[in-house]
């Protein structure tokens, strides 16, 4: 495995977390030269980090152009305190941290009422591909829905909670990658990622997106 | 087993996690129970409806405008780092550790200033220059507010006091340092020095401390700081 932050399929592989250190980071040679001042190297980081980046603040914040200031702000305070970036981690965890970060201060800073309502309108046009797009205009419309009712459905979800669903479901993370990158204890992540799934389940079961009719 | 015991379950049962003994009391409730067995249907397909968010592309020129941003000035790291950059490597030490007691002496300033109480003894110490610059790390890496924080607004004033003072109470030593940035950088922390309010009595007294100096670097630096400290025509 390349990275400490493994990006896998859901559900595949979960318990195969790397440890850290298991590998040389291969991001070190960049940051390094970057933090000796050499700023082509940041921007050689950003075109490594930024589609998980981009994709993890789409999930979070509903819209690519929240996710798009967000995942700015992300780099421009990686800029600004990459300094303090010491291997003890992967410089992916380092990176996946600041964009948590960036994600739940989004959150706090504003109204929620209005991160809806923006969610909701640029859902439309979200860019939310799937991994298979179907040809026939009826089924890539059902799926187009189904994907905004999923996403519509997250952004019910408090984002404590939903941080950890989106990285161990959509990020395909570990648990234990899960707990040292939100400095959380994995028995917590866990719980919180269940009971995210529960409180999706029942959004979507409420929207008529998903019922135990379907098999 | 009862309902909600089996529905507690079901989160670690769809991943695998269950050990075999609980996961065979759980499938023989759900083998009997609809309601259970409907429930769990719903969570895989919840899951499975997650999943069809997939794939997106970040916008194409996300790094440009990153960099652009950077070059206009945003994002720029603390003034200690950007001054440490510049210097040769060899010499980086000789800078960062003044720099390191700048900030220490800073926190000690405050420290001192808190209401004194005579009957009580702190019980703090006071922060050593390694333990103020963990925390610089640790709050600057992981710490949200501190990314929110503009960081030469807060220590701007009070540093360039604090490294004014430094450099009177050791003309040559703090010479030593700054002979040792590159003209920009030593530009940056002598602009940064003539910030500080009331400075410019300091600033005179420092170049002629330096003048007095027989190091030969001593009076192109005492110009420098002569000039900054001029009043305006």
């Amino acid at each position: 495995m390349g990275h400490e932050i493994v990006e896998r399929g859901p559900l595949q592989g979960r318990r195969a977390a790397a440890s850290p250190g298991a590998e040389a980071d291969p991001d070190l040679d960049l940051v390094l030269r970057w933090q000796a001042g050499e700023e082509e190297a940041f921007e050689a980081l950003i075109r490594r980090h930024e589609r998980r980046v981009y994709r993890l603040l789409l999930r979070m914040l509903g819209t690519p152009e929240e996710a798009e200031d967000a995942a700015q702000e992300t780099f421009l305070n990686l800029h600004r305190h990459g300094h303090a970036f010491r291997r003890d981690a992967r410089f992916s965890t380092f990176v996946y941290r600041v964009a948590a970060n960036a994600a739940l201060n989004r959150r706090r800073s504003r109204g929620r009422s209005h991160a809806r309502e923006r969610s909701l309108a640029g859902m439309q046009q979200a860019g939310f591909e799937g991994p298979e797009s179907p040809q026939d205009p009826e089924a890539a419309y059902a799926q187009s829905e189904l994907r905004g009712r999923v996403q519509r459905g997250l952004l019910e979800i408090a984002p404590k909670l939903r941080l950890p669903l989106v990285l161990y479901d959509l990020e395909g993370l570990a648990y234990p990658e899960i707990a040292r990158l939100l400095e959380l204890p994995e028995g917590t992540v866990k719980s919180r990622i269940h009971r995210a799934r529960e409180l999706l389940r029942e959004a979507l079961v409420a929207d008529g997106a998903i019922g135990r009719s379907q098999s | 087993m009862r309902h909600s015991e089996v529905h507690s379950d079901l989160g670690d049962y769809l991943e695998g996690d269950l050990p075999l003994d609980r996961r065979a009391l759980v499938d023989a409730h759900l083998d009997s129970c609809d309601a259970c067995a409907g429930r769990l249907h719903e969570l895989r397909a919840t899951v499975d409806a997650l999943r069809t968010l997939g794939e997106v592309a970040p916008p194409p020129d996300l790094a440009r405008a990153v960099m652009a941003r950077i070059a206009a000035g945003e994002g720029r790291p603390p003034w200690a780092v950007r001054l440490a950059r510049r210097v040769p490597a060899p010499l980086r030490g000789r800078l960062v550790a003044p720099v390191v007691a700048l900030a220490s002496a800073a926190v000690v300033a405050v420290w001192l200033r808190a209401p004194a109480n005579p009957t009580i003894e702190p019980v703090v110490p006071a922060p050593t220059a390694q333990s103020l610059a963990d925390a610089i790390e640790r709050s600057g890496r992981f710490g949200a507010a501190a990314e929110d924080v503009d960081e030469e607004a807060v220590v701007g004033p009070r540093a360039a006091a604090d490294e004014l003072s430094r450099a009177l109470g050791s003309p040559s030593a703090w010479l030593g340092t700054a002979a040792a940035l590159e003209p920009r950088a030593r530009g940056e922390l002598l602009a940064m020095l003539a910030k500080a309010p009331g400075s410019a009595e300091g600033l005179r007294s420092l170049a002629a401390e330096l003048r007095r100096l027989s190091d030969p670097r001593a009076p192109a630096i005492a110009d420098e700081i002569d000039r900054l400290a001029a009043p305006a025509p």
